[in-house]
C-alpha cells in the first residue's frame, strides 16, 4: 500500500470521525459557493488573477528587483534565501542581532515548510504561534492539517482538555467562546511582551515595495505593531505588480478560503514604525525549480486559499496528515513532488482526477491535470509497486491487440460469472472493500453491436 | 555568488517574458450600494446605526457606559486623551476607540484606516471595541474603486478592517472577539 493509502486507512478506521471531518470541510466548500455566486464577475476575476500571476511569473526577475529596490527605499531591509536552511539562519541572525529571545508568529505556511519553529527552539528562542489554531497544534506538537484551518481535525472536547492543562480553564469545558477568551488573555500577554514578531506575506507589491498580510483574528497586527522588530517571510512567487491588482486578489482570497467576503484585517505594510526595524526575507527553496518546468510552473500561481482541500473528496475523507507534506491536499500533491519526488510519490495518485479542485481554484491552476502530469514523471523515475507494474504491463499488452482484448474480455466475464460475489470482491482488493462489483454482462459490447446495429 | 544572484539567475533561465498583464476589471454592483454595505457589515459581525449629528455622541456613550473612550474624531467626546499614550503598549487600557473613516467598500464592508490618523498603529487592534464614523457617500461599490482612491505610498501602514476580530478555529464555531476588538460599530452619517 502506498504511503497515503496507509495513512488514509488509519484515518478512516474511525468512521464517525471521518464522516464528521468530511461534512465539516464540505460545509466550508458550500460557504465558498454562496459567497462566489454573489459576485457576478467571479469568473472574470479568476481569469484576471490567473493572467496577472502568469505575467508576474514570466517576468519574475524584473519584479523581484523592482520590489527589493522599492522596499529598501521605504526603509525595509531585504534578504534573499536560496533554501530553507538559509532562511532559518537569517531569521536567527536577525533575532540575535536584536537580542530577541521571545518571538510571536502569525500564520506562515512558508515557515512550516522551512521548519523554522524547530530550528529557533534549538537556538534557545521561545516561539509563540499566535493564530489560535496554530497555538493549539503547537501545544499538541502537531503540524497543521489544513493551511487555513490548522486545527480542523480536532474536536472542541480535545481542545478543552488541552486548555485545561495549559491555561487552567475549567475541566470538561468545551464552549468555544469560553476557550477563545482564555486564549485571548493568554496571548495578549505574549503580544505585550514580545521582542520580535514574524509574519508571512500574502501579497508583495513590486511597484510600492510594500506587502499585505490577511488575518481574521488580528494576531498578525497585535504582534507587529507592538514589537520593535518585524520579520516578514515571503516566497518569491507571492509578488504582484501594482497596488490596484490587490483588488482582484482580495476579492478572491477570503471567498475561496472560508466564504467570507474579505478577511477581517487586510494589512498593508509600507514602512517600519519610526524607531523600529522591518525585514523581508525572499525565499526560493525549490520555487525556481518549479518555475523552470513549463507544465508545473502553473502551480506557483497558488495564493494558499485552501479551497482545493475543502472540495477534494480524498482530502475530506483522509485528512491533512495522510499526505505527510507541509501543504496537503490537491495543491500540496502538485507542489510536494517538486521538493522530494520519492518521498511524495504517492500523493499525485491519491486522487480520482475528478477536477473539483480546478473548478474552485481562484487562480485557475489546472490542478487535476498537473496531478496527471506528475504521475507520468513519477512512474518514469520512482519504482512503482510490483503489482501495479505488472498489471499495467499486462493491460498494455492486452489493449494493444484487438483479438487479445476480446479473448481476455470473454474469459474474465466467464470467470466472474462463475466466481461467488465475496470472492470477486476480495480479488478486487482495495476496490472491493466498500463496493459491489457491477453485474457481469452476458456479452461484450462488440458482440451486441454486431447483432443489433450492423 | 550571493543567494540573490543565485535566485535571479535561476529565474532568468526560466522566464520567457511573453505573458501580458490583463486589462483592468470593473467591479459590478447590481444592488443598492448602501443596502449591500449593511448586509456585508452584518455578515461580518459588525453593527451600524444611523442618527442625527446631535445624537452621535450620546448614542456611542450610551452603548459603552462608563468606558474608557479614546476618540480621534472631533465629533465624539472621549473620556481619555490621545497624547497621554507615549508607548503603544499603554493603549491596552483603551476600551473603546472612535475613529473617522473616509473610505469603505460595499461588497465586503471593508473600512480603510491608515497610520496617518493614528497615534500608534496598534490602536484599532488593541482596543476592546472599535467604533467608526462613516459618511455614506464614502462607500464605494467594490475593491477596484477602493484601490483607485488609495495612495499606498503616502502612508507607512494602512489596513482594511471588516468587522470585529473573529475565529472559527475551534470546531468551526464562529467566535466574535479573537485577539482584536470584540465589537465593531459604524455610525453612518447621511447628512
Amino acid at each position: 500500500m502506498t504511503v497515503h493509502a496507509e495513512k488514509a486507512k488509519q484515518f478512516l478506521s474511525d468512521r464517525e470521525r471521518a464522516r464528521w471531518h468530511d461534512e465539516t470541510l464540505w460545509l466550508v466548500r458550500t460557504k465558498r459557493d454562496a459567497a462566489a455566486f454573489l459576485v457576478p464577475e467571479w469568473e472574470q476575476l479568476r481569469d484576471a488573477a490567473s493572467q496577472i500571476k502568469r505575467h508576474v511569473l514570466d517576468h519574475l526577475d524584473d519584479y523581484l528587483i523592482q520590489f527589493e529596490q522599492n522596499a529598501r527605499a521605504n526603509g525595509v531591509e531585504v534578504l534573499w534565501a536560496a533554501d530553507a536552511a538559509e532562511h532559518n539562519n537569517q531569521v536567527a541572525a536577525i533575532l540575535k542581532k536584536h537580542g530577541v529571545s521571545r518571538l510571536v508568529k502569525s500564520k506562515s505556511i512558508l515557515t512550516e515548510e522551512c521548519r523554522l519553529n524547530e530550528y529557533l527552539e534549538h537556538q534557545g528562542v521561545e516561539v509563540i504561534d499566535t493564530d489560535l489554531g496554530e497555538r493549539i497544534i503547537q501545544w499538541l506538537g502537531q503540524p497543521p492539517s489544513h493551511i487555513v484551518m490548522p486545527a480542523i481535525h480536532l474536536k472542541k472536547r480535545e481542545i478543552g482538555n488541552l486548555f485545561h492543562e495549559k491555561l487552567g480553564t475549567k475541566e470538561g469545558a468545551e464552549d468555544p467562546q469560553y476557550l477563545t477568551e482564555a486564549a485571548r488573555q493568554h496571548l495578549r500577554e505574549k503580544f505585550l511582551t514580545a521582542e520580535a514578531a514574524l509574519t508571512g506575506v500574502n501579497f508583495g507589491i513590486a511597484k510600492t515595495g510594500g506587502f499585505v498580510v490577511c488575518t481574521n483574528e488580528g494576531n498578525g497586527d497585535m504582534g507587529v505593531h507592538l514589537a520593535p522588530v518585524h520579520i516578514a517571510s515571503m516566497g518569491i512567487e507571492k509578488l504582484i505588480p501594482r497596488a490596484q491588482d490587490l483588488a482582484v486578489f482580495t476579492r478572491l482570497l477570503a471567498r475561496s478560503a472560508t466564504g467570507q467576503n474579505i478577511t477581517t484585517y487586510t494589512s498593508h505594510f509600507q514602512k517600519p514604525r519610526p524607531g523600529t526595524h522591518m525585514y523581508i526575507i525572499l525565499v526560493d527553496n525549490g520555487r525556481t525549480k518549479q518555475l523552470k518546468s513549463p507544465v508545473f510552473r502553473e502551480s506557483l500561481k497558488c495564493i494558499r486559499c485552501g479551497a482545493c482541500m475543502n472540495t477534494c473528496p480524498i482530502y475530506r475523507r483522509s485528512g491533512g496528515f495522510s499526505y505527510g507534506s507541509t501543504v496537503p491536499g490537491p495543491i500540496g500533491s502538485v507542489l510536494s513532488p517538486n521538493i522530494d519526488l520519492t518521498a511524495y510519490s504517492s500523493l499525485p495518485f491519491a486522487s480520482t482526477l475528478c477536477g473539483s479542485c480546478s473548478d474552485v481554484c481562484p487562480v485557475r491552476i489546472n490542478i487535476h491535470e498537473q496531478l496527471y502530469e506528475w504521475r507520468q514523471v513519477i512512474t518514469k523515475n520512482v519504482r512503482q509497486p510490483v503489482l501495479k507494474r505488472m498489471s499495467m504491463r499486462m493491460a498494455g499488452f492486452i489493449f494493444s491487440n484487438a483479438w487479445m482484448y476480446r479473448i481476455a474480455g470473454w474469459k474474465i466475464r466467464l470467470f466472474l460469472r462463475w466466481l461467488p460475489g465475496s470472492w470477486s470482491r476480495k480479488l478486487a482488493m482495495a476496490w472491493g472493500r466498500a463496493r459491489e462489483l457491477p453485474e457481469v454482462p452476458r456479452e461484450s459490447f462488440h458482440t451486441w453491436y454486431r447483432k443489433n446495429r450492423k | 555568488m550571493t543567494s540573490k544572484e543565485k535566485i535571479l539567475n535561476a529565474v532568468r533561465e526560466a522566464v520567457g517574458k511573453i505573458q501580458p498583464l490583463p486589462s483592468a476589471i470593473e467591479g459590478v454592483m447590481p444592488e443598492d450600494r448602501l443596502d449591500r454595505y449593511k448586509t456585508s457589515l452584518t455578515k461580518a459581525g459588525g453593527t451600524w446605526f444611523q442618527a442625527h449629528g446631535a445624537d452621535w455622541d450620546s448614542t456611542i456613550h450610551s452603548r459603552f457606559p462608563g468606558a474608557a473612550i479614546l476618540s480621534l474624531d472631533s465629533r465624539i467626546k472621549g473620556t481619555i486623551e490621545a497624547n497621554s499614550f507615549t508607548e503603544p503598549h499603554a493603549l491596552q487600557s483603551v476600551e473603546v476607540c472612535v475613529l473617522p473613516c473616509r473610505l469603505a467598500v460595499s461588497e465586503n464592508a471593508a473600512h480603510w484606516v491608515t497610520d496617518a490618523a493614528l497615534p500608534h498603529r496598534v490602536l484599532p487592534f488593541i482596543c476592546q471595541h472599535l467604533v467608526l464614523l462613516l459618511d455614506v457617500n464614502s462607500i464605494v461599490p467594490t475593491m477596484h474603486e477602493a484601490y483607485a482612491q488609495i495612495d499606498l505610498s503616502s502612508c507607512g501602514f494602512g489596513v482594511f478592517i471588516a468587522g470585529p476580530s473573529k475565529t472559527a478555529d475551534i470546531e468551526q464555531s464562529l467566535v466574535i472577539g479573537a485577539h482584536g476588538p470584540r465589537s465593531f460599530t459604524v455610525c453612518l452619517i447621511a447628512e
